[in-house]
């Protein structure tokens, strides 16, 4: 038990609350290949993520509660990892809301089939701002063996296809509404997914309360309107408690409706509050 | 059979004498003693040749018991006795060097404390919940006045401080004192600060002033 708990330790960044990661960032897990449990709970106010490291069958470590952070990875559960690449990127809706950061172990290597060049130049190496993490290719064949095809036009033979709005793998539809959540649902098992956009739509909705009580001191001046904050918040209340899966994607994109409808009024107002 | 026992050991010491003459070593030296009372005044009797008598209590024979001096026995217990100083010695260092050790850990854990609580500042400082908009690390004055004011704002976030052992947290104008988070929790502890802009429609430097809950052995 002791040990389980002193290797997730080497973790640490990624479970305390307020510690920012790199953009881009290799964590080492262990010195021995362990197996990682990432879980996600998404019923108390905020919501967290959870960590265990496992050595061996009956041995878990302590579970590690995480609350700032939006963890998406899918690791299997005989899966051994001894050291994860991570990257993160900011999550607006519409104003910055947190982090999303990805997680998967280091040697398992993605390929994006036929991907937007906007994704290429964030994760692949052509450019100087690349982050090198993912293989493109425009072939299938052109993979390399072992790594987890990803095919963003129809393709046979793909582990994980985007298609429309929904990012289609182990035989569920995960909707996505921008860039973050197609990744998000790329790189993280289903269930920890829907549990982490209905812990990011709690805090949108913690979010727009304090926005809308700025709105109220800012008296002098045209700024946006509290019925329009006030719909975000009930668009992200609901989507924070939808448990029908099939009307997860409504719910998503209302949210996002309401976002943009947000923006665009506070990009005219006279009193921007974000 | 007990005389002839007696006979071997006496013919023993005077291999062991006859050996002392090789330059060999020798264990011990033999010691005549009365079989009757153990004393080991014994002395030759000048009335008859080669008859020994005891004089304490005059016993007399010709062949008189004799036992080696202990000499190996005491290099034992001389070399016991050293062992256990030095084991005193050795366990006296042993404690010593744990102490220093303990102290050393006890140092370097307060440094990744303190180090932690840095970061823990600014990551604070740059919660979307606080900061500014723009992407110049700053406090937003708006969403400050916000969350000094409700308690209910302020009771949302309350997991989040709790999980991170945060007792209070203050941010320092000025003018004025705003309070982010406070909680009624007792025990040992730290307080961190940094200084950190609050930004309205202009900027000013801010204490941001946070209380960590130590840990009990801290």
């Amino acid at each position: 038990m002791q040990r389980e708990t002193v290797e997730a330790r080497t973790l640490d960044i990624l479970l305390s609350n307020f510690m920012p990661l790199k953009k881009a960032e290799p964590l080492k897990v262990s010195f021995e290949k362990v197996n990682l449990i990432v879980g996600c709970n998404s019923d108390s106010v905020l919501g967290f993520n959870t960590i265990k490291v496992k050595t061996r069958k009956e041995s878990e470590g302590i579970e590690r509660k995480v609350y700032d952070k939006y963890i998406f990875a899918e690791i299997r559960e005989n899966e051994k990892v001894r050291e994860v690449q991570t990257f993160t990127v900011p999550f607006y809706m519409p104003w910055y809301v947190a982090s999303l950061t990805f997680l998967w172990p280091k040697e398992r290597t993605y390929c994006f089939v036929d991907a937007p060049t906007e994704i290429e130049e964030e994760l692949g190496n052509e450019t100087s701002t690349g982050l090198g993490l993912v293989t493109f290719s425009d072939q299938i064949n052109e993979c390399p063996g072992n790594s987890v095809v990803v095919c963003f036009s129809s393709s046979n033979n793909c582990d994980i296809e985007v298609r429309g709005s929904f990012v289609k793998k182990n035989g569920k539809a995960l909707p996505y509404i921008n860039k973050e959540t197609l990744y998000a649902a790329i790189f993280s098992d289903p269930e920890l997914y829907f549990c982490n956009l209905k812990r990011l739509a709690k805090r949108i909705s913690l979010q727009t309360e304090i926005y809308k009580e700025k709105v109220r001191t800012l008296t002098n001046c045209n700024t946006v309107k509290a019925e329009t904050l006030d719909s975000l918040n009930e668009a992200a209340s609901r989507l924070a408690s939808c448990i029908d899966p099939r009307r997860f994607s409504e719910a998503l994109n209302n949210l996002k409706g309401n976002a943009t409808a947000l923006s665009d009024e506070n990009r005219y107002a006279e009193c921007q509050i974000f | 059979m007990q005389l002839l026992l007696v006979m071997k050991t006496d013919m023993l010491n005077v291999k062991s004498s006859k050996m002392k003459g090789k330059g060999k070593k020798v264990k011990g030296k033999a010691i005549k003693f009365c079989p009757v009372c153990g004393s080991t005044e014994i002395v030759l009797d000048s009335s008859y040749s080669g008859v020994f008598k005891c004089k304490s209590c005059g016993y007399r024979a010709s062949i008189f018991p004799s036992k080696k001096e202990r000499k190996a026995q005491l290099k034992i217990q001389e070399m016991a006795f050293v062992l256990l100083a030095f084991a005193i010695l050795a366990s006296f260092v042993l404690l010593f060097f744990a102490r220093f050790q303990y102290l050393s850990i006890i140092k370097q854990a307060e440094k990744i404390r303190e180090e932690r609580a840095i970061a823990m500042l600014h990551g604070i400082a740059s919660l979307p919940e606080l900061s500014c908009s723009s992407s110049s690390v700053c406090i937003d004055k708006g969403k400050l006045e916000v969350i000094n004011s409700s308690d209910r704002i302020k009771n949302n976030y309350k997991e989040l401080w709790k999980s991170s052992n945060i007792k209070s947290i203050v941010i320092e104008t000025k003018t004025k004192t705003y309070v982010v988070y406070e909680s009624s929790e007792k025990g040992n502890f730290q307080t961190y600060l940094t200084y950190v802009p609050v930004c309205n429609h202009y900027c000013e430097f801010a204490k941001i002033k946070v209380k960590l809950i130590l840990p009990e052995n801290a």
